[in-house]
């Protein structure tokens, strides 16, 4: 009798250790990826993301933050400056959902130029991407009589045509710079362009178009 | 009579194994160096606002009215944007965090986490990155020990260590910055609110200029 327990004990545990060993745990989908291997080393790889449709609306507005042009973005006003947050879903170049995608943008006083943006690219199944650049406009939160607002959300934005360089540096050639890269994208550095382009505007006045990031990424020299 | 011994000696031996499993005994082979503690700079979530993982609907991400986009990529993603106030005085700032679960997962080496990026944002000021990975694993004993002594799957009150500032563990950094904080470096800890809320967590940055 003795024995039956210890064996059946024994085998209880063996069980549990099977069931953690062969449980399944959540994966993420995985899309192939659209990258280009460069001849002087590196590789480029482009992300997309369409406004508006691309735009994540979340359910609430944390308390203390403001919302900028009826939920398109998020943003921390103090004094006569402001942050603002927006949140996307982030497309490879076929036009398929990768990721997810956040863009701060404020102006910061230490800065030569008008704003600071910084990118952060999550691929669940491939890791993140952190960015940061120098805008060549300023596109962080203005306040108008109506309130905070983007200024890409206006039409005299767009007055000087439908396609806009936003980042302007801080690495030469006016590049923004990658910082860091996880899991996938560990090790590797380099340097990216912001491009938007306008498609039209509805009969809302609401501006559509889209959002192209060019990345250059490399490994350690 | 032998068949009851049985089963009871199966009973016993799946929650003792269950409970071996949770004890990560790989992990006490190998302790982590002891956490240094110095020179914080403590950020309190006040309030936040997410979308994702199992709280929401499967296609949180994705548009409803779209079947052909239902973003299947992102079922185990989550957005959260919050707003952090430091625990002595000083300026709020907005933070947005990504997180998704990671791939490395393995319940056998007491690995649940989900891997993180953060940008925090001072207006008028700079801001910051912060890479890492979250640890659910001390969650996931606590409810399932609760369970076990019949007070359900639920995390009480407790606050939970989602990260560490031990050296030597995985990365878990300040990645960089802009404006005023672009040279800042360093490491990260966080740590739940009560019931392992995000409202209410704590983040310790152990900064310092590159």
């Amino acid at each position: 009798m003795q024995r039956t327990f210890i064996f059946s004990f024994l085998a209880g545990i063996a069980l549990s250790v099977v069931l953690a060993a062969v449980m399944p745990l959540p994966r993420h989908e995985r899309i192939a990826s659209s990258i280009e291997v460069l001849t002087n080393g590196g590789r480029s790889e482009e992300f997309i993301i369409r406004f508006p449709e691309d735009r994540i609306a979340l359910p609430d507005v944390p308390s203390g933050l403001i919302v900028l042009d009826g939920g398109a973005a998020y943003g921390l006003a103090q004094a006569n400056s402001a942050a603002g947050a927006e949140l996307f879903r982030l497309r490879d170049v076929d036009d398929q959902i990768i990721g997810v995608a956040s863009r701060i943008s404020a102006r910061t006083p230490s800065s030569r130029s008008p704003s600071v943006s910084n990118w952060m690219l999550m691929i669940p199944s491939r890791g993140s991407l952190v960015m940061t650049q120098q805008d060549s406009a300023d596109v962080s939160p203005v306040r108008t009589t109506q309130g905070w607002t983007l200024p890409a959300r206006r039409a005299p934005f767009w007055a000087a045509g439908s396609r806009y360089r936003i980042t302007s540096g801080p690495e030469p050639g006016g590049q923004g710079r990658v910082l860091r890269g996880t899991a996938e994208f560990a090790r590797l550095t380099g340097s990216y362009v912001e491009t938007w382009e306008r498609n039209s505007s509805s009969g809302s006045g609401e501006i559509s178009g889209r959002i192209r990031l060019s990345t250059v990424l490399r490994g350690p020299q | 009579m032998r068949g009851l011994v049985a089963l009871v000696g199966l009973c016993a031996g799946i929650v003792t194994g269950f409970l071996l499993v949770l004890s990560d005994p790989i992990g006490l082979l190998n302790p982590p160096p002891e956490r240094k503690t110095s020179s914080l700079t403590q950020l309190v979530v006040v309030d936040s606002s997410g979308l994702g993982s199992s709280r929401q609907p499967r296609f949180a991400f994705g548009d409803e009215a779209d079947p052909a986009l239902p973003a299947t990529t992102l079922k185990n993603a989550r957005v959260d944007l919050a707003l952090l106030k430091p625990d002595e005085p000083g300026a709020s700032a907005m933070a947005v965090k990504l997180s998704a679960v990671s791939p490395t997962n393995d319940l056998l080496r007491a690995r649940l986490s989900a891997d993180v990026t953060w940008n925090i944002v001072w207006p008028n000021h700079g801001s910051i990155f912060l890479a890492g990975a979250d640890n659910h694993w001390p969650q996931l004993k606590a409810a399932s020990l609760s369970a076990l002594t019949g007070g359900g799957f639920s995390l009480g009150e407790e606050r939970f260590e989602l990260t560490d500032l031990s050296p030597g563990t995985r990365f878990q950094g300040v990645v960089g910055g802009s404006g005023a904080l672009t040279e800042v470096g360093g490491r990260y800890a966080e740590a739940t609110g009560p019931g392992g809320e995000f409202v209410g967590s704590r983040l310790r940055l152990q900064a310092r200029t590159n």
